[in-house]
């Protein structure tokens, strides 16, 4: 039998389909598939001894107590501290990644000076020359111009430190960031609150302490009045939604109500010396009126109203969106007064005055500059402003500071990234970043009792990083370092034998009074602790004036502070999320507005369909966003969610990249109150 | 709880509380080595083993409702369809965990799961895994991290898992726990909207739950034993899932 080419053929054929019925083909398939598992393109997770580390988290004023699992030194991952008196085991999603932030590419690394439009590298000390020739010149010609600290983050041990290193220089300003939260005068007993009526605040979504917030939520019914459909909003037991910027009609619509049905607290109302006006002003805004001007039919004012005061101790809360600035004064006096008719002032689940870690000697307040808000300056007034924290400045308008700086001026930036009031800095000095920098946390804003934590270092900075108070003393020529003010602020809280230590590690307790020394006090807050002052603060329900001297400003504000404008017929509403809407981030946030559909995104606007048909422009059409102040361009999001002609644009990383929150925010410009949450504005298709 | 006595590990989301906050989203990321996004990463390509959706009501203004929809592998425990689909066993079912579990050192790339996946809950690595220089140091020491070409998903954070193990081991114990073994997204959620634990036993409190009122799986009508349960009061969030999940409110 002889073998032809046609039988070879099939031999080979044959073997090789038969090749593939064996299991070699597909051994060779996982042979490869392993050893492609160690090739160059995937990164080798560190190795090594992996142990717990406790620290509190500076990253917003709510003060998180920290879990951070290390290798070796290096934390890879945070979570929050069980049980935490303020926290209670939460960490919101920029805390959760706040271990890659000293790590991100664009870290500053050494000092900038601008040169035209770009920086140049520079030595601190050649800043700090700057600054103290600028100091020199001031004094030697008594110039009425102002050298100011604006602090990102009032209320640390730091901040002390500015208002006293400022009481000393000349015409010496400390300024509040806008919206700091960590400046309200009074805490918020949640535990215990059976209503919170919420004008704006994101009271589900970063709001205060968030633990404690969501912890309370089971017990509190919860009102927001909001023209976004926020998450808030959706999880509110009602929803209010309102026209943009007619928060104080609503506020005293409900007064008029409560007033004229006698639902209010008598007794509370007889401390107010004005309440006669108070009412007298609500008399002016019954429900149809307040319904007219509010968009909310005028039988939801008043069901709201009753649903206010019956379940209580009831609040009501007014807190500026993170991404969109400050709420006006007046608006916030409109608000704040309906406390005074449910009598939640100075009550148990209202407000209660917020104590305050003992301070060191010669930080009494007498030697302190005092604070003052951005809006109390006049206008080119500032000489040297010294920004401490300039990434958490991302979301201010820079308008609003950039007005109040004189002709001839330094402005320097404390900050680990060029970015937010950075970018428009003479000077931009780098500074510790979170986990590195050694310094307290003060109490977060909405808990009445004193706290005092230690956000001990987890990381060794970079080299060239100072610290605020460092580079003031290096201007100065000299003065304390922070570390050892922190020690003398531990030392005064241990002489006071006030309160407790928690503990982060066990959960557990122990008095001040059995501490037996500050060092083992500043030991067991180093290692990752928290001091709570449990002894009530005494709170007097002194006499005061509900409008103070704004009577005719509140009735401005509350006839609304968008006036119609054929021009610019819709209202731009910002909006943003704590802890992203301005300045740098971890990139493992992209999950949530890159790699899926969970926030908008910095780049995007939203409009309801009704709108957008209007102005003829459809999902994933860029349009232009123009006001009186400016224009921005972004990507259109049609919801149904959305208000009729509205635009709600979120201030936020995007997945371009390439959408600055400041464009939005300078457009929406800075009204005479220093607010920049609302804008009218028209729409058209890029 | 036991990890060798046919445990059937699972979750109870409670919609009414979640917040949308995407803690969950980060905080698997972190624990899992889920790489950052591309810089060309969509809804579409990019890896979140754990994605929350927003489910609309379907109604303008303003009547609109919505809530925030968790989405992850569901741990189907019948008829698992990537199981069956998987030319290479890259996915089994761990018969004493009851956990799916993929492994990508056996993956091929060829996505026949993802396609069998009702739920569309795995993920393809259309890149190599990056992070920004130095962020490296960062990663998880218990979790590898995949290469591109591989298709991977939520396993209920198996390196945890494995951490309790050893910690009972260690301890002299065979039974893990019930506190040493919580999956990243159940430690993370600020609302507590997630219920974790062994649906095998039912004086857990998930268990307990997953049997409520009020509680239901996605596709039940499929039979795969799902082992991820959700919860709402509001009867329209019901009606939505029975009429399709992922309807989003209407756009455009």
């Amino acid at each position: 039998m002889g073998l032809g080419r046609r039988d070879l053929l099939k031999l080979v054929g044959g073997g090789a389909a038969g090749f593939f019925l064996t299991p070699v083909p597909w051994r060779l398939i996982d042979g490869v598939a392993i050893r492609t598992e160690s090739w160059p393109g995937v990164p080798d997770p560190p190795r090594g001894e992996v142990r717990t580390r406790y620290t509190t988290c500076t990253l917003c004023p709510a003060a998180c107590g920290v879990r951070a699992r290390c290798v070796v030194d290096q934390p890879v991952s945070l979570a929050g501290v069980a049980s935490h008196p303020a926290s209670a085991g939460v960490l919101c999603p920029a805390g959760l990644c706040g271990h890659h932030l000293p790590l991100l590419p664009n870290r500053l690394r050494q000092a900038l000076a601008r040169k035209g439009d770009n920086f140049q590298p520079v030595g601190i000390d050649a800043v700090a020359g700057a600054v103290a020739t600028a100091l020199a010149d001031m004094r030697q010609n008594g110039s009425a111009e102002r050298v100011a600290v604006l602090d990102a983050r009032p209320g640390r041990t730091a901040s002390l430190m500015y208002r006293r290193w400022l009481r000393a220089a000349p015409n010496g300003t400390y300024l509040l960031a806008p919206s700091a939260e960590a400046t309200a005068p009074m805490g918020i007993d949640i535990a215990r609150t059976g209503t919170v009526l919420s004008f704006g605040a994101p009271v589900l979504d970063g709001w205060g302490t968030p633990g404690r917030v969501l912890e309370a939520r089971k017990t509190f019914r919860l009102i927001q009045v909001e023209t976004r459909q926020s998450r808030t909003a959706l999880l509110a037991d009602g929803w209010l939604p309102i026209r943009p910027g007619t928060e104080a009609a609503l506020a005293l619509g409900i007064a008029n109500v409560l007033i004229e049905e006698k639902l209010y607290d008598a007794a509370a109302a007889r401390n107010a010396s004005d309440f006669a006006a108070y009412a007298a002003l609500a008399a002016q805004f019954p429900p149809q009126r307040a319904a007219q001007l509010t968009g909310i039919p005028a039988q939801t004012i008043i069901a709201a109203a009753h649903d206010f005061v019956g379940h209580g101790p009831a609040i009501a809360i007014a807190a500026s969106d993170p991404g969109g600035g400050p709420l006006g004064e007046d608006e916030q006096i409109a608000i704040a007064a309906l406390n005074v008719l449910s009598g939640s002032i100075g009550r148990e689940g209202g407000f209660l005055p917020r104590g305050e870690a003992s301070r060191p000697a010669g930080f009494e307040e007498a030697a302190l500059a005092p604070e003052q808000g951005i809006a109390e300056v006049p206008d080119a007034s500032i000489r040297v402003l010294i920004i401490d924290d300039a990434r958490a400045a991302g979301t201010w308008c820079w308008s609003a500071i950039e007005r109040k700086l004189a002709a001839t001026h330094i402005v320097v930036a404390m900050t680990e990234f060029l970015e937010g009031a950075a970018q428009h800095a003479d000077f931009a000095v780098p500074a510790p970043a979170y986990l590195e920098a050694g310094e307290d946390a003060p109490a977060p804003p909405d808990v009445p009792a004193a706290m005092f934590s230690l956000a001990g270092a987890l990381l060794k900075p970079p080299p060239e990083a100072v610290d605020g108070a460092a580079f003031l003393n290096q201007v100065a020529g000299g003065g304390p370092a922070l570390a050892d003010v922190l020690k003398q602020r531990v030392a005064a809280i241990h002489a006071s034998r006030r309160g407790e230590v928690f503990h982060y590690a066990d959960a557990s307790r122990t008095a001040v009074r059995d501490v037996k020394s500050a060092a083992d006090l500043w030991k067991a807050l180093e290692e990752g602790g928290c001091w709570i002052d449990h002894q009530p603060t005494p709170h007097e329900k002194p006499l005061f004036a509900i409008l103070g001297d704004a009577p005719d400003r509140v009735l401005e504000a509350a006839s609304g502070r968008l006036p119609a404008d054929a021009q610019f017929p819709l209202a731009l509403v910002p909006y943003g999320w704590r802890g992203a809407a301005g300045g740098a981030i971890s990139p493992i946030m992209t999950k949530l507005y890159q790699e899926s559909d969970l926030r908008p995104g910095g780049d995007t606007i939203e409009l309801h369909p009704d709108t957008a048909r209007k102005y003829g422009v459809a999902d994933g059409h860029v349009a232009i966003v123009q006001t009186r102040c400016g224009s921005c361009q972004r990507r259109v999001r049609v919801d149904e969610s959305v208000m009729p002609g509205v635009i709600q644009a979120e201030v936020g990383p995007s997945a371009s990249g390439n959408c600055r929150p400041e464009a939005l925010l300078n457009a929406c410009g800075v009204a005479g109150d220093g607010t920049w949450r609302l804008a009218r504005a028209s729409l058209r298709r890029a | 709880m036991a990890a060798n006595k046919s445990a059937r590990y699972g979750m109870v989301i409670d919609l009414d509380r979640c917040t949308g906050c995407g803690a969950c989203m980060v905080a698997c990321a972190i624990e899992n080595n889920v790489p950052p996004a591309n810089a060309k990463a969509t809804e579409r390509t990019g890896i979140t083993w754990m994605r929350v959706h927003r489910l609309g009501n379907g109604r303008p203004f303003p009547d609109s409702r919505a809530v925030f929809f968790p989405i992850l592998c569901q741990q189907c425990g019948h008829h698992t369809p990537c199981v069956a689909v998987c030319p290479q066993n890259a996915v089994e079912v761990d018969a004493a965990t009851g956990i799916v579990d993929q492994m990508p050192q056996r993956c091929l790339g060829c996505r026949y799961c993802m396609a069998a996946c009702p739920y569309h809950a795995r993920y393809f690595n259309w890149w190599d895994p990056a992070w920004p220089a130095g962020m490296e140091k960062t990663l998880n020491p218990d979790v590898a991290p995949r290469m591109r070409g591989v298709v991977e998903k939520c396993n209920l954070c198996h390196g945890r898992l494995h951490r309790a193990e050893s910690k009972a081991a260690a301890e002299g114990r065979r039974d893990i726990a019930a506190n040493d073994y919580v999956p990243a997204c159940v430690e993370a959620c600020p609302a507590k909207a997630i219920t974790f634990g062994d649906l095998a036993d039912d004086q857990t409190e998930v268990a307990q739950l997953a049997r409520s009122e009020g509680a239901f799986r996605l596709l039940e009508k499929l039979g795969t034993e799902s082992k991820v349960y959700y919860r709402s009061e509001r009867p329209w969030v019901h009606q939505a899932v029975k009429s399709g999940i992922g309807k989003e409110p209407q756009r455009g």
